[in-house]
């Protein structure tokens, strides 16, 4: 299926508020109510229940000058077995000077077998500031599978006024040869990744790596205006654990409520 | 004039290079060129510092995946984009990717050591200031009227040894572990010059090489400086 987002947001006043949406399936939008204090929330669905093979979603989200949201999805993705075709997933976020996106992702679940091309972009303007990440789980682990055959690109890009700051993609074709290999995984199982421009990249460094990270590998490092982390663990739960205390702990540095949604806490 | 086959692999006919152009790339890409390879590990000593690197089967693993399905992988794909793309376009790209702080550092201040001795001695191939590692080498040896593939096999065999070199001080290792190492990879190496990735089709799988990377940032006791 070929579906689609579009959402742009701008500053009414203190609020954000929707000001274009288009929605075609299996992706729709909603628009919860949220907490005094809190930045505009905007959850995905996918009503399909999981994205197959040949599948083409794509997301466009703009934040214009001052506006502040939160972007996510309402369940854990899951991402079928193919027979051939490949799963695609092109995602545009464009961030406007002084404004504030944070894409706070669930689990994309990889059967044995998927093919998943996701591609994401991120164009920053400004002071415009980006909490964002992606977590990967190579197979449906609790039921003892492990993604050895399919193909993974999961690539992202971070523009920041027209100049391209950084460029990355996690690619495994097939995962098999990555999954025990010593430069690979290492026997990981699950793989987070977050990126944050702040205004201060130093300080941000300084609170990730402070954080603990239980039963996880974990890593930070910063480049140009931008801090990058990742979480590698055997399974979805540490690493999950990892990633939300840091995303916590970055908006909370941001000046937002030191917590994430319900969908997140279960 | 002598021609030498270069970079033959078997099956796929390989590229001719002249011996003009042969001992040019020996030189731009010996471990004596001054661009401080001796400096950098490209990870490995916190790979070491890990526990995941102590013996020459290990560092031979190691340096496949790093080459295979890693930075060597990346490196090579913008490394052979320099032969029909806008050289600007992928000195930008290859200044984004870049996976950590270090290894970021570690191509920026070779690939500018390497514009300036290039500049040093020959001035009519220099390439621009600023490049990344990869991307000087490739338009150096471009604007020399040297063929990709002979090119990205002679930078990519450098690559390994300068990580066998770190790793064999590192370790330590003996000197015939390094030498079986870069034996070893010459395969890797070989079929990587022969198909380099496309662009849209960068990406690594060697996160491990990430890690390690970042967890070199925060050693206490560092001999290299990546």
């Amino acid at each position: 299926m070929r579906g689609g987002v579009e959402i742009a947001v701008a500053k009414r006043g203190s609020d954000t508020r929707l000001v274009d949406q288009w929605q075609r399936a299996p992706l729709r939008v909603l628009w919860p109510a949220v907490p005094a204090g809190e930045c505009a929330q905007a959850v995905l669905v996918t009503t399909s229940g999981g994205l197959v093979a040949g599948d083409h979603l794509t997301l466009t989200s703009r934040v214009a000058e001052g506006a502040a949201l939160r972007l996510g999805p309402q369940a854990a993705e899951k991402v079928y077995r193919s027979t051939g075709a490949t799963t695609l997933v092109t995602a545009e976020h464009h961030v406007a000077d002084g404004a504030w996106l944070e894409v706070l992702p669930l689990e994309t679940i990889l059967f044995d077998g998927a093919r998943f091309d996701r591609r994401t972009r991120f164009t920053l303007t400004g002071a415009a500031q980006l909490l964002a990440g992606e977590i990967l789980v190579f197979g449906r682990l609790a039921r003892g599978e492990t993604m050895r055959q399919g193909f993974v690109h999961d690539g992202m890009t971070v523009d920041v006024d027209g100049r391209l700051i950084w460029a990355d993609a996690f690619r495994a074709d097939p995962p098999d040869a990555l999954l025990d290999a010593p430069t690979g995984l290492r026997g990981g199982r699950a793989l987070a990744t977050l990126v944050h421009r702040a205004p201060d990249p130093d300080a941000a460094l300084s609170t990730l790596r402070a954080l603990p990270a239980p039963d996880t590998l974990f890593g930070a490092t910063k480049i140009g205006p931008l801090v990058i982390a990742r979480w590698l663990g055997g399974e979805a739960g540490p690493v999950r654990a990892g990633f939300g205390a840091a995303f916590c702990a970055l908006r909370a540095a941001a000046g937002w409520p030191d917590r994430l949604p319900v969908n997140w806490s279960a | 004039m002598v021609t030498i086959m270069g970079t033959t692999t078997e099956g796929e006919g390989g590229a001719c290079i002249d011996a003009g152009r042969l001992i040019r790339l020996q030189t731009w890409l010996s471990p004596g060129f001054p661009i401080s390879s001796y400096a950098f590990s490209h990870g490995l000593e916190a790979a070491v510092e890990l526990g995941w690197v102590r013996t020459r089967a290990q560092l031979i693993a190691w340096l496949d995946g790093v080459v295979t399905r890693g930075s060597g992988r990346v490196d090579a794909g913008l490394f052979a984009a320099v032969w029909d793309h806008d050289l600007g376009s992928i000195a930008s790209l290859a200044r984004a990717w870049r996976s950590t702080s270090e290894l970021a550092h570690e191509a920026e201040l070779q690939g500018d050591a390497f514009a300036r001795a290039v500049a040093a001695g020959w001035p009519q191939f220099q390439p621009p200031r600023g490049l990344p590692l990869p991307v000087a080498v490739a338009a150096t040896a471009k604007a020399a009227g040297i063929a990709c593939q002979p090119a990205l096999a002679a930078y990519l065999a450098a690559f390994v040894g300068a990580m066998v070199s770190a790793a064999v001080r590192a370790v330590p290792l003996g000197q015939s572990d390094g030498v079986a190492a870069q034996a070893a990879l010459e395969p890797a190496v070989l079929a990587l010059a022969a198909a380099p990735p496309a662009l849209d089709s960068l990406g690594s799988g060697a996160i491990a090489l990430d890690f390690a990377s970042m967890a070199h940032e925060t050693l206490s006791t560092r001999v290299f400086r990546t």
